[in-house]
Parts: C-alpha cells; sequence; structure tokens
C-alpha cells in the first residue's frame, strides 16, 4: 500500500509540471506573434469592411474600423505583456537592493522605516497612482509603468527581506564570512542565488496581476491611446458597438484569462512540485 | 482592565501614526507637484491676451507669488478648515462635489465589503471539503480571480441587463424608492464584489488548509468532533486575523474598483469623479480627492491590522500572503 501512495504522490507531481510546461509555452506562443504583428505595419483602416464576421482572411472577423481582429488583439497582447513584464522588472530592479539593505543592516531604525515605507506603498493601489500622474502630467506609458511599478516594489521589498534575513542566519553565511568573504561576495554568491528562486516565482504572479491591473487602468484610458491599444482599450472601444459584434471582447476576454492563468500555473505548479 | 485598555491605546497610536504623517507627507508632495507644475489659474483668466503688468499683479493679489511653505501652510489651513477649493471642472465648491456623489460610492462599497468578506470567507471555509461543490466553487473562484473587474462588469450587464432585461444598465434610478435604487446598485455591487469573493476564497481556503494540520487540530478530531465542527469552531478563530489583514487590503482594491465600475455603469460616484477630474486635469478636485483616497484606503488598513493584532497578538506585519 506504501507503493501505491508513492506513486500517486509522483503522478500528481508530474501532472503539475505538466500543466507549468503547457502554461509556459501557451505564454511563449502569445508574445511570441504579439512581437511578429506588431513589427508589421498597423492593420489598415477600412470601414467598408466593419464587422465582418470571422472568414479566411479575417480570422477573427473585423472591428469597427474594418482591422483585423486577431491582428489588433495580438499587437494589443504585445503592449499588455510588455507592460507589465517590464513594471515588474523595474519594480525587481529597485526593490531587491532595498530588501537585501534591510536585510543586512544593524540598524534597527533603517530597517523599520524601509518596511514601514513598504507597508504604506502596498496599501496603494496601482489605480490611484496612476489617477495622480495623468493628472499631474499626462496619461500614457508614463503612468501605468510607474503605476504598476510602484505596486510592485512593497511585495518584492518585504519577499527579499524575509528569504534573506532567514539566509543570513545559516552558518554557511557565518562561515564565509569567517573565511573573509566581503559583504558584496556574500550577497553576490551566496544570498542571491538563493533567494532568486522564490522571486522569480512570485515574479510570474505579479506579471499576472500586472497585467490585470493594466487592462483595467487601460480601459479606464489612463494607458497608452490608440493606435498602441492595449487589451483595455480594444475592449473600451468594442464596448460601445456590443450589438455589432461581440467578438473583440469575448477573444480579448479569452486572452487575457488565459494569459493570467497561464502565469500564475507556472508559480503553483512550483509550489506544487516542491 | 486598566493593563489592557492602556494597551490598546498604544495599539491604535502605533497603527494610526504611521499613517497620519504618510498623509501629511503626501500631501506636502502633492501640493508641491501641484504648485511647480508649469501654468496655473491666470493662464485660465487671461487666455489670450494681458499685458505682464496685469498678470503680475493678479499673482501678487492671487497670492501665487508668496513662497512655497507660506502656500502650503496656508492651503493646510483651509483644507483642515473644510475650505477645499473649487473645481475648475464643474465651478462648483470641491466639498460640495464631494458631498453630493459621496453617498453612492459609500453604499457601494460597503455593500460590497460586507458582501464580499462574508460570501468570501464561507466559499473559502466550504473549498477546504473536499465534495462536488468545492470543486466546482474552486472553477468559479479561478474564472473571477483571472478576470479583470471591468470584464466582470461588462459580462454581468450583458447577461442581466442586454440579454434578459431584469436590471437596468446603468446609471441611477430617478425614483426616491428603496427598492428600485437597490435594482440599479444590484449589478455594480455584484461586479465589485466578485472578485474579492474569488481572491477571500482562495486565501481563506489556503489560510484554512495551513492551519488544519496543527496538531491540535487532531486532538479535536482524536476527541471525536464533527468536520463541520473542528472547521468552524477550531480551525476558523485561528484564520479570522489573518483574513482580516487581508480585508483591509482589499479595501484598497475596493477603492480603486469603484473607480472602474463607476465607470462601467455611468454611476455618480467619488470614483468617476475622481476620473474625470484627472482626465481634465482639474488639480484642486484631483487634489482633494487624492488626499481622501490615500486617507480612506490607509485608514481601512491600519483598522484592520488593528483588529487583526487583537484577534491574534502574536502578529507582526510581515506575514506572507500566498499567491495568485
Amino acid at each position: 500500500m506504501a507503493i501505491k501512495v508513492m506513486r500517486k504522490r509522483q503522478g500528481y507531481r508530474h501532472k503539475a509540471t505538466q500543466q507549468a510546461q503547457v502554461a509556459f509555452i501557451a505564454l511563449l506562443i502569445i508574445l511570441a506573434s504579439s512581437c511578429i504583428f506588431i513589427i508589421s505595419p498597423a492593420p489598415s483602416i477600412a470601414i467598408a469592411e466593419r464587422f465582418l464576421q470571422p472568414s479566411s482572411a479575417h480570422w477573427l472577423g473585423t472591428d469597427h474600423y474594418g482591422r483585423d481582429n486577431l491582428v489588433m488583439i495580438l499587437r494589443g497582447g504585445f503592449w499588455s505583456l510588455t507592460i507589465a513584464f517590464s513594471a515588474v522588472a523595474l519594480a525587481m530592479l529597485c526593490a531587491i537592493p532595498l530588501g537585501l539593505i534591510a536585510a543586512r543592516t544593524t540598524k534597527v531604525f533603517l530597517q523599520r522605516a524601509l518596511l514601514n515605507a513598504a507597508d504604506i506603498l502596498f496599501a496603494f493601489p496601482a489605480i490611484l497612482t496612476a489617477l495622480l500622474i495623468t493628472a499631474l502630467y499626462k496619461p500614457g506609458l508614463l503612468a501605468v509603468l510607474v503605476a504598476i511599478t510602484l505596486l510592485n516594489i512593497p511585495v518584492f521589498l518585504r519577499l527579499t527581506f524575509a528569504a534573506a534575513k532567514n539566509l543570513y542566519r545559516a552558518p554557511f553565511i557565518n562561515a564565509a564570512r569567517a573565511l573573509g568573504a566581503s559583504d558584496r561576495r556574500i550577497v553576490r554568491r551566496h544570498i542571491l542565488p538563493n533567494i532568486l528562486t522564490p522571486l522569480l516565482l512570485h515574479a510570474s504572479t505579479q506579471v499576472a496581476l500586472a497585467i490585470l491591473v493594466e487592462s483595467a487602468l487601460a480601459y479606464l484610458g489612463l494607458s497608452l491611446p490608440p493606435p498602441n491599444a492595449s487589451w483595455g482599450v480594444i475592449v473600451r472601444e468594442a464596448q460601445n458597438f456590443l450589438e455589432f459584434s461581440k467578438i473583440p471582447i469575448i477573444a480579448t476576454a479569452s486572452l487575457i484569462f488565459a494569459t493570467v492563468i497561464a502565469c500564475s500555473t507556472i508559480a503553483r505548479a512550483h509550489s506544487i512540485h516542491k | 482592565m486598566q493593563e489592557s485598555s492602556r494597551s490598546l491605546f498604544r495599539l491604535a497610536i502605533l497603527c494610526l501614526l504611521p499613517t497620519a504623517l504618510f498623509l501629511w507627507l503626501f500631501s506636502i508632495l502633492l501640493f508641491a507637484l501641484f504648485v511647480w507644475l508649469p501654468g496655473d489659474i491666470t493662464g485660465t483668466i487671461f487666455a489670450t491676451e494681458g499685458d505682464q503688468q496685469t498678470i503680475a499683479s493678479i499673482r501678487v493679489a492671487l497670492e501665487l507669488e508668496k513662497p512655497f511653505p507660506q502656500r502650503y501652510i496656508a492651503w493646510l489651513y483651509a483644507f483642515l478648515q473644510g475650505d477645499w477649493g473649487k473645481s475648475e471642472l464643474y465651478g462648483l465648491p470641491v466639498k460640495t462635489l464631494i458631498a453630493q456623489r459621496l453617498p453612492i460610492s459609500l453604499t457601494l462599497s460597503l455593500t460590497s465589503f460586507l458582501l464580499a468578506s462574508v460570501l468570501g470567507t464561507t466559499i473559502g471555509v466550504w473549498m477546504t471539503k473536499p465534495s462536488a461543490t468545492s470543486k466546482a466553487l474552486a472553477i468559479f473562484v479561478q474564472l473571477f480571480i483571472a478576470l479583470p473587474s471591468f470584464l466582470v462588469a461588462i459580462a454581468l450587464i450583458l447577461v442581466f441587463a442586454v440579454h434578459w432585461q431584469l436590471l437596468p444598465t446603468g446609471g441611477v434610478s430617478p425614483e426616491q424608492s428603496w427598492l428600485s435604487q437597490a435594482r440599479y446598485l444590484l449589478l455594480p455591487t455584484l461586479a465589485l464584489a466578485l472578485p474579492q469573493i474569488a481572491i477571500l476564497a482562495r486565501f481563506s481556503e489556503a489560510a484554512m488548509r495551513e492551519i488544519l494540520v496543527a496538531p491540535f487540530i487532531t486532538t479535536a478530531r482524536a476527541k471525536g468532533l464533527t468536520p463541520n465542527k473542528i472547521l468552524i469552531r477550531q480551525a476558523l478563530p485561528v484564520a479570522a486575523a489573518p483574513i482580516l489583514a487581508l480585508s483591509g487590503m482589499q479595501c484598497a482594491f475596493l477603492i480603486s474598483g469603484t473607480v472602474i465600475i463607476e465607470s462601467v455603469f455611468s454611476l455618480p460616484g467619488l470614483g468617476s469623479l475622481f476620473l474625470k477630474a484627472a482626465l481634465a486635469r482639474d488639480l484642486p478636485l484631483v487634489l482633494a480627492l487624492a488626499i481622501i483616497f490615500a486617507a480612506l484606503t490607509l485608514l481601512a488598513n491600519a483598522i484592520a491590522e488593528m483588529l487583526a493584532k487583537i484577534l491574534d497578538p502574536r502578529r507582526t506585519t510581515y506575514d506572507e500572503i500566498p499567491a495568485l
């Protein structure tokens, strides 16, 4: 009976890895196709061909301007994914050093200050930041990027702080220090490699969240204006023409859903796999 | 008794002081950005003409030439007394606008918060018991976590208002009756609450699962308690603290969610006001609204953390929250 139990557990691990692989490949396909379509010229406006049904020429039909739906959605995917990835990457670049400093420092005041600042920033919804930047500067790429980055910085700061703090207590760090390793060397060779995996996993979850937030901001009109439409803008424009064609909204919704699930599956499968 | 009330006071101060401090710094930052942006009210008054002398004298008259600290303190004094300036977009005093739109936003937010908290926790606890319903609930939760709130809102409109024609598509009811107002607010509340329900459900389930492997649960089971009793009376109170803390953080989502939902359903609330003001760059309005929104968000968080700490004194603010 023990063998049966073990085999079942292995099967479960297999399934989770498979899910993650499928998710990863799906994500890559979406990303690759969106990049290809972004490089080619923008779909032309052909008012005569509005709201066509799906056909061999237009796989998903056309929208209210006569542009091919599939191309528009994939181009939108490029912007949504790029903004999400870059915002998370930027947040990690800013937050990881700060988190490491907070974990390393012996001055309690500095540590408390960093963590409290992170706490307060944590509570700030992205929409507030985006609205503020829109009001003070102008809506567009900067607003969305800064908003999502600010949203993610406290998350990664807390994560690196918790992980690094645990790691600093480990005996091998003490051993390295006893051997004369400088702070920088310890960070580079011992701490960073070990905290990288959980950080990347959280990053995939945060990218999923970032896609959701970016589409919401784009829907409100705070992100890139058309023709560089991201998914939220596509939904907003298609909303006015629902009685003519529901395809843009349904397709965009499915794509957002698929991308978010793919990103979060990668993270969850690994935690099950553990 | 005196001991506990003193520590409660200390707890309140500890949680609220950073909030107040941050709000103050935030107001300074916002006011600075507001002042140092190129262009001010003289641009609106003297659209095309006006020689330099007149403009300069008007600037002095409107106290625009005073140094920054003086202007900030004057603004702060007025703000704290209730004079929040005049909206450039609407021409009305900011306070009037906000007072007009506060009831709708408040009703919307509070109702969806209550709905989401109760339903979310219930569904989360339900999902810990393996059954057919829990699998269905898991699918439901996954669906609503991965969809942005505006898509949920649009889907709800499509199904209930356009296809089945049961509920109105948006706006506020023209009549005063409570029932008709509720009809108009039902879909927005649902749209605001559903993503939160999903997030809370997933979090509650994770928290409960973590607790259910604890030794004291084994003891309860050995004592012969029924599974339901164990779930609700033994495990749930322990999970209450982190769930409460998450609810506080959900308030941030709520407050930003009202902006989206009010925009989709064309409700005249604070959220849509903020959006219009930001897009029109109506700075007095944006300033006041930003401070209000920030204050509400931070206050909700602080109160939630306080309550969580009361429920579970071992808690620190840096407990992990499970992922999506």
